[in-house]
């Protein structure tokens, strides 16, 4: 499964829907760059948690959460893929 | 009496052993000794630029170890700085700026790409950035810098600053939209941090979190208890405060052993991170501030951690710590705890609303006096003088009214009963709620604004705001709060905000406040 592609949508859909969302890359810092604050954290992790099932909010650190590319890694491992 | 300064501290418990961990973060970490010479090559950097004792540095940047050098080097050139909150919009920190005249600034991250638009109109003689100087954009047209530059080139000695030389300023919410700039100096910062250290016994074996940013006063005893003592301060990022059960098991693994911060994080950290089964490390204090603790909240924190030294620190950033109180091996889950006594290098006292002193039992305004005080706002004599007085008992010396409406119990300790002014505290954030009116009522069809603090919410306390109006004018809500969050840090944005013909008002001609907040929790009830 594609789970950077899954989490970039759901990015650009609920949490940046214009153009930032749009050319949001893999690499980009989400939270540090101040794109997405901690209520938009608390819901790409209430999604990943919902489609993936993975809870990175349980075991996650912060390094895992600061691009779609950390983000989409981190429920790799999760998965055990 | 402490005679030394924030510096002379922090060398003292540099020379204790200079190559142990100083600052330790997510993004890196400093040795005392690094720690020392990188601050004494900033200070060197703005003593050559021709930044002079007494003048104002600001700080806009995320908490790392290298702001940490940006504060101890502005100190060292007997500068005080001003932290501006890295997360508020720009037009804030520009208030801010303007208001306290800096002669240099330092920035980092997203921030650079705002410069521009921060520092039109002000005229610092340096631009130091911590990152890449082609982020900034548009030229300021002041000499710019970048960190790594000021820290190649050697540093020299430089004259240390005295006790009463400035240390920094921590802007607060004020009542008219413009920030207030409390000043503090080394003698009433080191106070304070000379009474947490000798109180609670803190050592080089200890090792600080450091929760709160550097603009909320909090951080004053983060960073300066520890590092004065040796000790080592972990910073947590913006990014790992957001992770409860990240910072539960972290402050296990980083050997915490004394934690300070606002009570939401300490809830979360029960509610979502498990606290209460995985334990808190080797956390032997844990003090918290900024708002009431809710009582059944800290009787579950009191419970899940029977071995760990809890206190309740109180007191605005005025004077820093002036009251406190040790928790008892329980607390109850149907009343706030007490607001204790005073620090014992400080002395209270409670006047009745006819400026007579008042003992046991009767509600009354605190004042505080003793060397924690703050000289005064920045640049505003009035309103210092409306706060700072001469000791009203008579005697020497000044005394500071604090607003805070307490009671004196049997025990000796102060009760805490409210506010006399529309201060208001969410998630431990100083809210002015004039100020936020003053936000709103900026928009042009606003023609008057009154804010309220409801019930609700995730915090428990929100905002609500009723707005009238201009004539002929219609008022978007949407448009309205975008306009606020561009004014003013995001805590601080209405979580509600309705339109009105008219506001409520009492018989002097006042909004009627308690009316509107009926209203409110009436809606909340419906």
């Amino acid at each position: 499964m594609n789970y950077e592609a899954e989490i970039k949508h759901f990015i650009a859909t609920e949490l940046l829907p214009d153009e930032r969302g749009a050319a949001l890359t893999d690499d980009q810092a989400l939270i540090t760059s101040g794109l997405v604050d901690s209520m938009g954290l608390l819901q790409i992790l209430g999604f990943v948690q919902q489609k993936f099932g993975t809870d990175l909010m349980a075991t996650g650190s912060p390094m895992d959460f600061d691009s779609v590319g950390a983000l989409a890694a981190a429920v790799r491992r999760g998965r055990g893929e | 009496m402490n005679t030394e300064t924030l510096v002379r501290m922090i060398r003292r418990g540099a020379a204790l052993d200079p190559t142990k961990t100083a600052v330790r973060s997510s993004g890196g970490e400093l040795a005392f000794a690094q720690l020392v010479d990188g601050a004494g090559r900033i200070a060197t950097a703005l003593a050559e630029a021709g930044v002079a004792r007494g003048d104002r540095v600001g700080i806009w940047m995320d908490k790392t170890p290298a702001c940490v050098q940006a504060v101890v080097g502005t100190m060292m050139a007997g500068a005080a700085y001003v932290p501006l909150d890295p997360k508020a919009p720009w037009r804030r920190c520009q208030s801010i700026l303007a208001d306290c005249g800096v002669a240099a600034v330092f920035a980092d991250g997203p921030r650079l790409a705002q410069l521009a638009d921060l520092l039109a109109g002000l005229a610092p003689r340096l631009l130091v950035v911590d990152g890449d100087p082609g982020a900034v954009g548009a030229a300021p047209g002041m000499a710019t810098t970048t960190l790594g530059e000021v820290l190649a080139r050697p540093g020299r000695e430089l004259p240390e600053p005295g006790l009463d030389d400035l240390a920094y300023i921590l802007y607060t919410s004020g009542s008219t939209g413009t920030p207030k700039g409390v000043v503090h100096t080394h003698r009433s910062g080191a106070d304070f941090v000379c009474w947490v250290r000798d109180t609670y016994g803190i050592t080089a074996d200890d090792v600080f979190s450091s929760h709160a940013p550097f603009h909320f006063d909090l951080s004053v005893c983060d960073l300066y208890v520890p590092l004065g003592c040796g000790a080592t301060v972990r910073l947590i990022s913006s990014l790992e405060a957001m992770l409860p059960p990240y910072l539960v098991r972290s402050v296990a693994e980083w050997g915490i052993t004394v934690w300070y911060s606002v009570p939401s994080i300490l809830i979360a950290m029960m509610e979502t991170g498990g606290l209460e089964t995985a334990g808190f490390g080797q956390v032997r204090i844990l003090f918290f501030a900024g708002e009431v603790f809710p009582a059944p909240q800290l009787q579950r924190l009191r419970r899940a951690l029977p071995g760990v030294r809890m206190a309740n620190l109180f007191g605005p950033t005025e004077t820093n710590v002036c009251t406190y109180y040790d928790l008892p091996p329980d607390v109850p889950a149907d009343r706030p705890i007490p607001i204790g006594k005073a620090c014992e290098n400080l002395e209270s006292f409670v006047l009745d609303d006819d400026g007579r002193e008042i003992g046991v039992g009767v509600e009354g305004t605190l004042w505080i006096k003793g060397g924690n005080l703050m000289s005064g706002y920045w640049n505003d004599p009035e309103r210092t003088a409306l706060t700072l007085k001469p000791d009203p008992r008579g005697g020497d010396g000044v005394a500071y009214c604090t607003g805070d409406r307490v009671r004196l119990q049997p025990d000796g300790d102060y009760e805490f009963l409210g506010r006399r002014d529309h201060m208001i505290k969410i998630r431990g954030f100083r809210i002015d709620t004039g100020e936020v009116e003053a936000a709103l009522a900026a928009q042009p069809a606003v023609l008057e604004a009154v804010v309220v603090a409801v019930a609700g919410g995730e915090a428990g306390t929100r905002l609500a705001a009723s707005v009238v109006p201009r004539a002929g004018a219609g008022v978007d809500v949407n448009e309205l709060r975008a306009f606020c969050a561009d004014r003013l840090p995001v805590y601080m944005v209405p979580e509600l905000i309705e339109v009105r013909d008219a506001l409520p008002r009492t018989s002097t001609g006042k909004a009627d406040r308690k009316a509107l907040q009926a209203a409110w929790s009436q809606e909340g009830n419906a």
